[in-house]
C-alpha cells in the first residue's frame, strides 16, 4: 500500500442521550458509545469498505471525518495533519479535498435547486470561476457522469433516482476531491441501475486516482468494489483484512455470520458457515467482555469477561476474538489453509 | 402441475386513473400459485410487482382498478365477488398479506395482543381466552420468545426484526392457505432478513401454505422460491423454477438482470448494464416493451408488433419473440433437442394459433 492519504486512529465517540432539560436535571442523562477505539488506512487510490449492520456505527465514523461529529478521542490524520488542528484556509482545503455522497439522492438534493446550481454550489465556494466558467464545468462534469448537459436545467423531481445518484456524484467532483466518503451510495438504486453507478465509480477511481472510503451493509457490492474491508460490530472494528482473503476465509465469528446470512444469486451455492442468530443488543446497555459473545458459537468464558484487542492475527488479517483459531473449522483461516478452504466449502464439520 | 392451482391469475389487467392519463401497471398477466410452492415475483421499481400484490386482495388504491382477467381462488372469482364477502372470507382468512414496513403494518396505540385478537376473532369463532391463547401460540410459531409475557406489549417495545414477525404472526393467526409477502425484508439487517426468510421457508414447508413473495432482491429469491416471474413493465416475462432463472434464463431481460449483478463478475471487473431505463408506462413503447433495451431483437414484431404471446419453453413460460418460430428464423436452429421437446413444440404452437 502507498502512504496513507488519510489515517484514523482510536477514534471514539460518545453520545450523550435523554439529554433534555428535565432529564439533565434529575440525572437520568446516558452515553451511548456509537464508535469505539476505531483504526484504519486509506491509501491513494484504494477503496476501504466499512461493513456491518445498522448501529454498527459505520455512518458515524463518515460524519467524524468530514467534521459533521467531533470526536469524543482519537485523531483523524489527513496527508498527515490532523484533522481537528486544521482552521481557515486549511479547512477550507480539506473540505475541498475530501467529499461526501450519501444514501439517498432525492433527500440530498435540494428539490428548489436546479440540478447545474447544484453542481455549481461548490465551486462557488471553493474557486473563483466566473458565471461562465462554471456553466461550462457543470457540462463537463454532467458528461463524466454520463448525463445529458442539458440536465443542468432540469429540477430533481423530473429525474430517476440512478440520474440524481449520478448528479451527486457529479456534485462531490466538481472540486476535484482526492477522497470521496461514499454512504451507502446504491443501496436505493434498482439492480440494473445500480451497476451503472458502481461501473461510474470504479471509471472515476481509475481516472483520478480515488480514495474511497465506502460504507455499506451489502457485501455483494463491497465485494466488488473495494480493496480492503473493516466490519464494524456494535461501534467497534472486529475485523479487518485484503477483501478477497476476508470474503473467503473470515476469522472472526461476526463476519462468518454475516457472510453466511447474504442471500447468495445462485440457487445451487449453500451458505456455510453459521449464520448469526439473534440481534444486535442495544448500544445503550451493551454486553460485558466481547460485544459479540452473546450470539457467538464460539464464546468461552473468557470472552464474557475480557472484549479482545484487534491484533495481527496473521499477515495482512487483523481480528478481535480470543478464539479466532476455531473459526470456519479444522481448515481454519490462515493463509496456508486458504486453498483448502476453497477446494472443499463444506470445511463447517 | 398435477393437482388443482391454489391461486390461478388469468390475463389480469389493472389500470390506474391518473388526471391526464390512464396507466396499464399489471397487463396481461396469467400465473397459476401452485399449493406447496414459494413463488417469488421479482422485478425493478415500477415494474407492477406490487399492484400485482395488491391486486389479488383487491387493496388497490382508489384510481386503481381491475379492467380485466380473473383471480380465481378456491372455484370464486376474487375479481368480482363482493367488497363485504371478500373483507369476511377471503382478507386474512384464508389468504393474507405482509407488507414491507412492519412500522406502519402495525398500528402503534394497540398492544400486539389487541392487534392480533382482533384479526382472529374476525375471522374465527373463538371466545376472547381462546383468541389469546391462540395469539399466543401464533407468535410461539413466529419464534419470539416468552410469547405469553409480550402479548400486553405495544409494537415500539419489539426491535425491527421482531415487529416483521409480529406482523407475520398477525398474518399466519387464522391459518391462511396463501400468504403474500411483498418485500417483507427490504429495510432489515442481512442476520435478520435471513432469520425471517427462513421462517417464510418453514412456515411453507410445515403449514401448507402457499407463498408469493415480492422482491427486487435476486439473492433472495435463490434463497427460498421454487419458481419465479419476473416481470417487466407491467408484463410478466418469464415464469421459471428457480434453477432455471439463475443456471439458464429463458427472456432477454432476465438474462441482462443477472449478468448486472455483481456476484456475476469478477471483482472490479465492470459490470454489464442494461442500456438505457425502464419505460414510462403512460407511453409504453410499441411492440415488446423491452425492445428499447434488448440486446437480443430478433424480427420486426420485437419493435412493431404485439406484446409477444406466452412460449413454452421446457418448464419455463416466457414473453418473447425468441421462441417463435415464424419470427426467429433462427430459432429451430438454437433448440433443436429431443423429439419429445419439438412435440410439444408443435403443440404449443397449435395452442396459440387457436
Amino acid at each position: 500500500m502507498t502512504a496513507p492519504v488519510l489515517e484514523v486512529d482510536g477514534l471514539s465517540k460518545q453520545f450523550t442521550v435523554n439529554s433534555g432539560l428535565v432529564s439533565r436535571l434529575f440525572g437520568n442523562t446516558q452515553e451511548v458509545t456509537a464508535v469505539r477505539d476505531v483504526s484504519f488506512e486509506v491509501g491513494r487510490g484504494e477503496t476501504l469498505a466499512l461493513v456491518g449492520e445498522s448501529g454498527a456505527g459505520k455512518s458515524t465514523v463518515g460524519n467524524i471525518i468530514t467534521r459533521v461529529h467531533e470526536p469524543s478521542s482519537g485523531t483523524v490524520r489527513y496527508r498527515g495533519e490532523d484533522l481537528h488542528s486544521l482552521t481557515g484556509e486549511e479547512l477550507m482545503e480539506y473540505r475541498q479535498s475530501v467529499q461526501m455522497v450519501f444514501q439517498d439522492p432525492y433527500s440530498s438534493l435540494d428539490p428548489r435547486y436546479k440540478v447545474g446550481s447544484t453542481v455549481a454550489e461548490p465551486l462557488k465556494i471553493h474557486t473563483e470561476l466566473s458565471k461562465d466558467e462554471r456553466q461550462e464545468r457543470v457540462a463537463e462534469l454532467l458528461e463524466t457522469v454520463n448525463l445529458d448537459p442539458a440536465f443542468a436545467n432540469r429540477f430533481p423531481h423530473e429525474l430517476s433516482g440512478g440520474q440524481l445518484q449520478r448528479v451527486s456524484i457529479a456534485t462531490a467532483l466538481s472540486v476535484d476531491p482526492d477522497f470521496i466518503i461514499l454512504d451507502e451510495p446504491v443501496s436505493a438504486l434498482d439492480v440494473s441501475v445500480q451497476a451503472q453507478i458502481l461501473n461510474l465509480l470504479m471509471r472515476l477511481q481509475r481516472e483520478r486516482d480515488l480514495s474511497y472510503l465506502f460504507i455499506s451493509h451489502d457485501l455483494s457490492v463491497v465485494k466488488h468494489l473495494s480493496d480492503r474491508v473493516a466490519v464494524m460490530y456494535l461501534g467497534e472494528i472486529v475485523e479487518r483484512g485484503e477483501t478477497a482473503g476476508l470474503f473467503e476465509a473470515p476469522v472472526h465469528p461476526y463476519t462468518e455470520g454475516l457472510l453466511a446470512s447474504v442471500p447468495q444469486a445462485n440457487p445451487d451455492d449453500h451458505r456455510r458457515g453459521q449464520r448469526l442468530t439473534g440481534e444486535v443488543p442495544s448500544p445503550i446497555d451493551p454486553p460485558s467482555g466481547c460485544p459479540f459473545h452473546p450470539r457467538c458459537d464460539y464464546a468461552t468464558d473468557e470472552c464474557t469477561e475480557m472484549n479482545p484487542a484487534l491484533e495481527d492475527v496473521f499477515a495482512g488479517r487483523d481480528a478481535a476474538c480470543h478464539n479466532w483459531e476455531e473459526v470456519g473449522g479444522e481448515a481454519g483461516a490462515r493463509p496456508d489453509a486458504v486453498t483448502v478452504a476453497e477446494e472443499s466449502p463444506e470445511s463447517e464439520d | 402441475m398435477s393437482s388443482e392451482p391454489r391461486l390461478s391469475l388469468q390475463d389480469l389487467e389493472v389500470t390506474y386513473t391518473t388526471k391526464h392519463d390512464e396507466v396499464t401497471a399489471v397487463d396481461g398477466v396469467s400465473v397459476d400459485i401452485q399449493s406447496d410452492e414459494i413463488f417469488g415475483v421479482v422485478g425493478e421499481s415500477g415494474c407492477g410487482k406490487s399492484t400485482l400484490a395488491n391486486t389479488i386482495l383487491r387493496l388497490l388504491d382508489d384510481n386503481g382498478e381491475i379492467t380485466g382477467g380473473e383471480i380465481r381462488y378456491n372455484g370464486r372469482d376474487l375479481a368480482e365477488m363482493s367488497e363485504k364477502g371478500l373483507s369476511r372470507t377471503v382478507r386474512g382468512r384464508e389468504i393474507s398479506m405482509v407488507f414491507q414496513d412492519p412500522n406502519t403494518s402495525l398500528d402503534p396505540v394497540y398492544t400486539i395482543g389487541q392487534q392480533l385478537t382482533e384479526t382472529i376473532r374476525q375471522h374465527l369463532d373463538v371466545s376472547k381466552q381462546e383468541a389469546r391463547e391462540r395469539a399466543v401460540q401464533s407468535l410461539d410459531d413466529v419464534g419470539i420468545p416468552s410469547p405469553a409475557d409480550r402479548l400486553d406489549d405495544y409494537p415500539h417495545q419489539f426491535s425491527g426484526g421482531m415487529r416483521q414477525r409480529v406482523v407475520i404472526a398477525i398474518a399466519l393467526s387464522c391459518n391462511p392457505s396463501l400468504l403474500i409477502a411483498d418485500e417483507p425484508t427490504t429495510g432489515l439487517d442481512v442476520s435478520i432478513q435471513a432469520q425471517i426468510l427462513d421462517l417464510l421457508k418453514d412456515i411453507n414447508e410445515n403449514r401448507d401454505t402457499s407463498v408469493v413473495l415480492i422482491t427486487h432482491d435476486l439473492g433472495v429469491v435463490a434463497e427460498i422460491c421454487d419458481r419465479v416471474g419476473v416481470m417487466y413493465a407491467g408484463n410478466l416475462v418469464e415464469v421459471s423454477p428457480v434453477g432455471v432463472i439463475y443456471n439458464d434464463p429463458k427472456h432477454p431481460y432476465t438474462q441482462d438482470l443477472l449478468k448486472s449483478i455483481p456476484e456475476t463478475h469478477d471483482i472490479k471487473e465492470e459490470l454489464t448494464v442494461i442500456k438505457g431505463s425502464p419505460p414510462d408506462l403512460r407511453s409504453p413503447p410499441s411492440g415488446c416493451r423491452y425492445h428499447p433495451r434488448c440486446s437480443k431483437v430478433c424480427s420486426e414484431a420485437c419493435e412493431t408488433g404485439e406484446m409477444p404471446r406466452v412460449y413454452h419453453e421446457g418448464e419455463s413460460s416466457v414473453r418473447c419473440y425468441i421462441y417463435d418460430a415464424a419470427e426467429n428464423p433462427e430459432y429451430e436452429a438454437t433448440t433443436n433437442g429431443t423429439d419429445e421437446q419439438s412435440g410439444e413444440q408443435s403443440q404449443q404452437t397449435k395452442r396459440g394459433e387457436q
